[in-house]
C-alpha cells in the first residue's frame, strides 16, 4: 500500500528524500487513513494539523469580520454622532434609540459592549486563536518535518474549545443586558458588580466562561505546538535550523503556557467575587444605595494577574507575525534573512522580558510608584531586541532581487508598522510620559498598529504566501495587491490621527467628547478616521472574497515549489495529504536560508552540503 | 432606500475591481508572465517609493498642522511645575523616535525599490555581520539608557510624597459614577476621616463627624486652586475605578475603591493667564460653538476629566478647574460654608449633639454679646428682650441641660460687665398639655434660669423671673416648628428697670 503512493521524483527534492530520507514507515502503520475516511472526520472532527490550520483561519476570518463590523458601528457613532443610526434599527433593536428629531444614536451601554467585544474579539479570537492557531498547526509540521502534531487529539479538541469558546462569547451578544461592556480588560469592581452596568451581569458571567474555554484551547495547542517542536523535527533539523517562524510559534507557545494560567486564576478569583461573596478584588464600595460587605481586597491585584497575561499576549500576538514576514521576506527577497542567531535570540529576549514588564500597563493605578521604576527599565530595554529585528529586516531587503507579489507586499507593510507602532512604545513605556499619554488615543493608535495592524498584516503575509500549501490554489494576485494598497493606506489613515488626538488628551473610551472644551476639537479628524475605517474594511472584504473564490477557483498550484523555497513545506506533494510526505521523511542537511548562495538561486533544506560549497552561514 | 442604493453600489463596484482583478491575472498567464511581471515590479516599486515619500510627508505636515492642539506645544505648555518636565521629556522622546522612523522608512522604501527583482540580476549572499550588528544593537541601547535616566529622574520627582515640613493645601477627589466631588480641608487645614459605611443622603463622601477634623470640611463640585501653592490631591473613588485627570496639568491618577491614591502638583498660571495666552492663536480667535457671542479662548476652562472606564457615564464626568490669585482663593475660601455645619449640625444626624465646638460656642457669645448690647443701646424697652435659644431644659422638667450653661455663663458675663444692667427671666411653653401645668414649667423653668445666674455671682436684686405658660405665644402653636418657637426662656434687660418692675410691665 505505501509503495504504491510513492512513484518516481517528480522534483529534485523528491529525488533527494527517496534517497537520504528517513523512513519512520508512517505508511505502513496508516493504511486507509483513519483520519480522514468520510466527511465528519475530514471536515469537522479531523485531526489533521492541515485541515485544523484551515478551521482555525476561517473562523478567524468569520471573527475578525463581526468584529470589524463593530467596530465600524461605534465608530460611526464617534464620527457622525449627529447623523441617524436608525437604520441600523432592524439588526440591533433596541440598542439604537431614536431621540425626538427621529436621529437614532447607539445607546452608550451598547458603545460600551461593541468597544468590549471589538477588543475581546480581535485580540483573542482573530489575532491569538486566528494566527497562531492558524500558522503553528500549518507550519510546525509541514516545517521540521514532522508528519503530524504531537498529539493530533489534543490538537482537535484544542480547536473544538476555541469553537465553543467561541460560540459562548457569541450567544452573550443576545442577553437583555446585553454583552459584557466594561472593556476588554474588565477591571473589577466595574466588572465584578452587577449593579455598576448592565453588561456586568450575565454578561460578565458568560465573558469569562468563554475565555476560560479559550485559555483551555490555547493551553492544549501550546503543549502540542512544543511538544511537536521539541520532539518531532526529523532528522538533521537541529533547533538551529529550524526557520524563524517556527521559532516564533515555540516561543509564542511557551509563552502562552507560562501566562494564561495565571489569567484564568485571575478569572476564578473574579467568579469567587461575583458569586460567593469572597472579596479578592474588592473593597469599600459604596453603590446603587448601599454599602457593599466586602472589604480587604484589592482591584489592583487583577491588574497585575491580567496583565501578567496581558503583557505577554501582545507578544504572543506580535511573535507568530514577526516569524512568518521573516520568512516571507527572506524567501522574496531571494536572500538569507539577515542575522538569522539575532532574530532567534531577539525572539527569546522579547519573550523573556515580556514577562517582567507587566506592571507598565499601571503606572497610573496606583501601585507603588517606585516599582514603577523598574518596569520603565525593563520596558524600555524591550526596544533593544524590537530595534534589532527591524534592522534585520530592512538589512534583509538590502541588497535583494525582491519580488513583490501580496505576500511579500504585506510583509514590507508589517515593518512599516511595527516601526511606526514601535516607536510610539517607548513614549509610552516611559512612566513620565504616561502620567500624560495613559488612557488616551495615544494608547489606542500604539497598539492598534504595533500590534493590530501589524499582526494582521503579518498573518496576510503568512496566508498570501502559504495559501497554496493549504488550498492547492494561488489567490488572486492583483486583487492582493489593492488588498494591500487599501490596508496600508487605510489603515495608516485610521490610526495615525489617534496619535494628534491623544496628544491632546483626549481620553480613550469616550462615548461623545462634547462634554469637554477639551475634548471636543476633533470632530473634522474623527469623522475622517470614521470614513478611512469603513473604506478600509471594505478592502478586506475584498481579501474575503479573494479567499473563498481561490479556494474553488484561483490559479491552480503546478509546481511542488512555487516560489523556489528552502524550506521543508515545499517538498511535500502539490496536493498533500495525511502524513505530509508520501515517502520517507526528509532528511535536513543545512539551515532554512542559503538563498543566492555560490551563485544558486536557492538550496533547499534536503540538499546536502557540496563539497566545493562555501563555508555555511 | 438610500441604504439599498449605496449596498448595491459598494456591491457593483467590488464586482468590477474583482472582474479587473481577475482579467490581470488572466493576462499574466497568458502573455507571459515574464514580461508582465518585470512592468509590474517596476510600477510596485515605484508605487512603495512614492508611498514612503507621500507618507513621511503627510505625517510630517499634518503634526504640525495639528501642534496648537497638541498638549505640550504652542498655547498647550503645561499649566502646572511638573508639567514643564513632562513636556521637556516628550519633545526628547519625540525628536528621538522621529528621526530613527524617519530614518528607517526612507531605508525600508528606498531598498524595496531600488533592491526590486529585474532581469538577470542576483541576491547578494549576506547572512550576517557582527559588526554592523553589535553597531545597531549599541545605539538604541545607549539611546534608551538616556531616555530611561532621563524619564525615571523626572518620574522619582514628580511623584515622590511631600516631605513632613512642606506647606501644601491637601484636597481630596472622590469619584463615583458618574460625577466628581471635590472636599477642601475648611479653616484647620485638615480633611477629616471617612468610611464607606458611613455614606447616606445625608452624608454624600461618609465623612465621620465624630473627627472634628470634618467639622470645617466643605464641598465643592468643581476644582479651585490658588496658583503657586503645591497641591496635594487624595484621591478616591466611591464604586468602581475612576481616573483623577486634569489633562493641561498633566495630572492622572486611578481612583480606586480601598485605596486612596495621591497626585502632588503645583498650578503655574491662573485661568485668566492662560486665557490671555490662548487668545494670541488663531486657532482660538473663533466663534465658541457652544457660545458663539465670545470667542474659543474667552470660555476657555482647565478641566477635569475621568480616564479610567467606569460605565454607562464615563464620558461625561466633566468638572471644570478654575486657578485663582493667592488671595482671590483665599476670598473663596473663606466664602465657602462647611458641609457639617449648614447641613448635618443639630440633625438627627448628628453624633455630636450633645457637645459644642469651641468654634461655636465662641460663635454664639458673640452673637448673644451683639444681641445684648444692640438692646440696651435702642430707647424701646420691648426691644429689649432677647430669645435664649441655646437654653434647653430636659424633657419635662425645669433641669437645664449641660449646653445650656454656655449661653448662661455668656449672660452672667454680659451681666456682669454691665453692672448698672437689670434682668427678668421669663419662661413660655406651647400650648400641648394642661394650661396650669404648662404655666407652673414654665414658672419653674425661669426659675432654674435666675437661680443659675445667682450661683454664678449675679446679685439678687437684679434677678426677676416669672412663667407665663402659653399665654403669649412668638408663632403660630399649629406647626412644629411654630411650637418649638415658643418653647422658649427670655432674657429680659434694661438699664432704668429693676427686675420685679419690668415683670410687672
Amino acid at each position: 500500500m505505501a509503495s504504491a503512493i510513492i512513484t518516481a521524483p517528480v522534483s529534485r527534492s523528491e529525488g533527494l528524500i527517496q534517497e537520504l530520507g528517513y523512513d519512520d514507515h508512517f505508511h505502513d502503520h496508516h493504511h486507509g487513513d483513519k483520519y480522514q475516511s468520510n466527511f465528519v472526520s475530514h471536515y469537522i472532527f479531523s485531526m489533521d494539523h492541515k485541515m485544523i490550520a484551515k478551521q482555525f483561519l476561517i473562523t478567524g476570518m468569520m471573527w475578525a469580520i463581526i468584529g470589524g463590523l463593530m467596530s465600524l458601528v461605534f465608530r460611526m457613532q464617534l464620527g457622525f454622532p449627529e447623523e441617524s443610526l436608525a437604520w441600523l434599527q432592524p439588526v440591533l433593536g433596541k440598542w439604537i434609540a431614536i431621540n425626538g428629531d427621529g436621529i437614532g444614536s447607539l445607546v452608550p451601554d451598547f458603545y460600551y459592549a461593541l468597544v468590549t467585544m471589538h477588543g475581546t474579539i480581535l485580540v483573542f479570537f482573530v489575532l491569538t486563536a486566528g494566527l497562531s492557531g492558524t500558522f503553528s498547526n500549518l507550519l510546525i509540521p509541514l516545517m521540521i518535518g514532522a508528519r503530524d502534531m504531537a498529539s493530533p487529539l489534543l490538537n482537535m479538541l484544542s480547536y473544538w474549545f476555541f469553537f465553543i469558546s467561541g460560540m459562548v462569547m457569541f450567544s452573550s451578544l443576545f442577553l437583555s443586558t446585553g454583552p459584557f461592556a466594561g472593556g476588554w480588560v474588565a477591571y473589577p469592581p466595574l466588572s465584578a458588580l452587577p449593579q455598576a452596568m448592565d453588561g456586568s451581569g450575565a454578561g460578565m458571567t458568560l465573558w469569562t466562561i468563554s475565555l476560560v474555554l479559550f485559555v483551555v484551547s490555547v493551553l492544549l495547542g501550546g503543549i502540542n505546538y512544543i511538544t511537536t517542536v521539541l520532539n518531532l523535527r526529523t532528522k538533521g533539523m537541529s533547533m538551529w535550523r529550524l526557520p524563524l517562524p517556527i521559532w516564533a510559534f515555540f516561543v509564542t507557545a511557551i509563552i502562552g503556557l507560562l501566562s494564561f494560567p495565571v489569567l484564568t486564576s485571575a478569572f476564578f478569583l473574579m467568579m469567587l467575587d461575583r458569586g460567593v461573596g469572597t472579596s479578592f478584588y474588592l473593597s469599600d464600595i459604596y453603590i446603587g444605595g448601599a454599602a457593599l460587605d466586602h472589604v480587604g481586597g484589592s482591584p489592583i491585584l487583577y491588574q497585575h494577574l491580567f496583565w501578567f497575561l496581558g503583557h505577554p499576549e501582545v507578544y504572543i500576538i506580535i511573535l507568530p507575525a514577526m516569524g512568518i514576514v521573516s520568512e516571507v521576506l527572506s524567501v522574496n527577497a531571494r536572500k538569507p534573512i539577515f542575522g538569522y542567531k539575532a532574530m532567534v535570540f531577539s525572539i527569546l529576549a522579547i519573550a523573556f522580558l515580556s514577562f517582567i514588564v507587566w506592571a507598565h500597563h499601571m503606572f497610573m493605578s496606583g501601585v507603588n510608584p517606585f516599582i514603577s521604576n523598574f518596569f520603565v527599565i525593563f520596558t524600555l530595554i524591550i526596544a533593544v531586541p524590537s530595534a534589532v529585528k527591524v534592522f534585520n529586516w530592512i538589512a534583509t531587503l538590502y541588497g535583494g532581487n525582491i519580488r513583490f507579489n501580496p505576500a511579500s507586499l504585506f510583509a514590507i507593510g508589517f515593518v512599516s508598522m511595527f516601526i511606526s507602532g514601535g516607536l510610539t512604545g517607548i513614549w509610552l513605556g516611559n512612566s513620565t510620559l504616561d502620567i500624560q499619554l495613559h488612557d488616551t488615543y495615544f494608547v489606542v493608535a500604539h497598539f492598534h498598529i504595533v500590534m493590530g495592524v501589524a499582526a494582521f498584516f503579518g498573518m496576510y503575509a503568512g496566508v498570501y504566501h502559504w495559501f497554496p500549501k493549504m488550498y492547492g490554489r494561488f489567490m488572486n494576485e492583483t486583487l492582493g495587491k489593492f488588498h494591500f494598497w487599501g490596508t496600508i493606506i487605510g489603515a495608516y489613515a485610521v490610526f495615525w490621527p489617534m496619535h494628534y488626538i491623544g496628544m491632546a488628551g483626549v481620553p480613550r473610551r469616550y462615548y461623545k467628547f462634547d462634554a469637554f472644551a477639551t475634548f471636543g476639537h476633533f470632530d473634522g479628524l474623527n469623522k475622517f478616521i470614521t470614513i478611512a475605517a469603513i473604506i478600509t474594511f471594505g478592502f478586506q472584504l475584498l481579501f474575503v472574497i479573494n479567499f473563498f473564490y481561490s479556494i474553488w477557483k484561483g490559479r491552480k498550484l503546478t509546481t511542488q515549489n512555487p516560489y523556489n523555497a528552502n524550506t521543508l513545506e515545499w517538498t511535500t506533494p502539490v496536493d498533500v495529504g495525511h502524513g505530509n510526505w508520501p515517502g520517507k521523511l526528509p532528511s535536513v542537511q543545512r539551515w532554512a536560508y542559503d538563498y543566492g548562495k555560490d551563485g544558486r538561486e536557492f538550496i533547499s533544506q534536503v540538499e546536502p552540503v557540496g563539497e566545493d560549497e562555501s563555508p555555511v552561514h | 432606500m438610500k441604504t439599498l442604493i449605496v449596498f448595491f453600489c459598494i456591491a457593483l463596484l467590488l464586482m468590477i475591481v474583482f472582474q479587473i482583478a481577475k482579467v490581470r491575472d488572466l493576462a499574466k498567464v497568458l502573455r507571459g508572465p515574464e514580461e508582465i511581471e518585470a512592468r509590474n515590479t517596476n510600477m510596485t516599486g515605484i508605487y512603495l517609493l512614492a508611498f514612503g515619500a507621500v507618507f513621511l510627508i503627510a505625517t510630517t505636515l499634518s503634526a504640525l498642522y495639528f501642534k496648537n492642539w497638541i498638549l505640550g506645544y504652542g498655547p498647550h505648555e503645561s499649566a502646572s511645575a511638573h508639567g514643564a518636565r513632562i513636556d521637556t521629556m516628550m519633545a526628547w522622546t519625540l525628536g528621538v523616535t522621529y528621526s530613527v522612523f524617519v530614518l528607517t522608512h526612507i531605508l525600508l522604501f528606498y531598498y524595496a525599490y531600488k533592491y526590486r527583482t529585474r532581469k538577470g540580476r542576483k541576491a547578494q549572499y549576506i547572512s550576517h555581520n557582527n559588526t554592523l550588528e553589535i553597531v545597531w544593537t549599541g545605539i538604541p541601547a545607549i539611546v534608551m539608557t538616556f531616555l530611561v535616566i532621563g524619564g525615571l529622574d523626572a518620574w522619582n520627582d514628580i511623584m515622590g510624597d511631600v516631605g513632613t515640613d512642606e506647606e501644601i493645601l491637601e484636597i481630596e477627589a472622590t469619584g463615583q459614577q458618574f460625577f466628581w466631588t471635590m472636599r477642601y480641608p475648611g479653616a484647620d487645614g485638615l480633611l477629616g476621616k471617612k468610611d464607606f459605611r458611613l455614606i447616606s443622603g445625608s452624608n454624600p463622601l461618609g465623612q465621620d463627624w465624630t473627627d472634628s477634623k470634618n467639622t470645617d470640611d466643605f464641598m465643592n463640585n468643581h476644582v479651585v486652586l490658588p496658583v503657586g501653592q503645591k497641591v496635594r490631591v487624595r484621591i478616591t473613588a466611591m464604586d468602581v475605578l475612576h481616573d483623577f485627570y486634569l489633562p493641561q496639568f498633566r495630572v492622572k491618577m486611578d481612583a480606586v475603591p480601598g485605596l486612596p491614591t495621591y497626585f502632588i502638583f503645583t498650578p503655574t498660571k491662573t485661568t485668566k493667564q492662560w486665557r490671555k495666552e490662548l487668545s494670541e492663536y488663531a486657532e482660538y480667535q473663533i466663534p465658541d460653538p457652544e457660545d458663539p457671542t465670545k470667542q474659543l479662548w474667552e470660555n476657555a476652562n482647565f478641566e477635569l476629566a475621568c480616564a479610567e472606564l467606569c460605565g454607562t457615564g464615563h464620558w461625561s464626568m466633566a468638572r471644570t478647574v478654575t486657578i485663582l490669585e493667592e488671595d482671590e482663593f483665599a476670598q473663596w475660601a473663606a466664602d465657602q460654608e462647611s458641609f457639617y455645619l449648614t447641613t448635618v449640625r443639630g440633625t438627627k444626624n448628628d453624633p455630636n449633639d450633645g457637645m459644642l465646638f469651641p468654634a461655636e460656642v465662641a460663635q454664639r457669645s458673640a452673637e448673644f454679646l451683639t444681641a445684648a448690647n444692640a438692646s440696651l443701646e435702642t430707647e424701646d424697652d420691648a426691644d429689649n428682650t432677647l430669645v435664649l435659644e441655646y437654653v434647653t431644659f430636659e424633657t419635662g422638667s425645669a433641669e437645664l441641660t449641660e449646653l445650656s450653661k454656655y449661653q448662661l455663663d455668656d449672660a452672667v458675663a454680659f451681666l456682669k460687665a454691665n453692672t448698672d444692667v437689670y434682668a427678668a427671666l421669663r419662661g413660655h411653653t406651647d400650648n400641648v398639655g394642661d394650661p396650669d401645668m404648662n404655666l407652673n414649667l414654665s414658672d419653674a423653668r425661669a426659675r432654674s434660669v435666675r437661680q443659675y445666674l445667682l450661683d454664678n455671682g449675679i446679685t439678687v436684686d437684679r434677678l426677676e423671673s416669672e412663667g407665663f405658660g402659653e399665654m403669649m405665644p412668638l408663632e403660630d402653636n399649629s406647626t412644629e416648628e411654630g411650637r418649638e418657637a415658643n418653647r422658649r426662656t427670655e432674657l429680659y434687660i434694661s438699664r432704668t428697670l429693676n427686675g420685679a418692675e419690668q415683670l410687672s410691665k
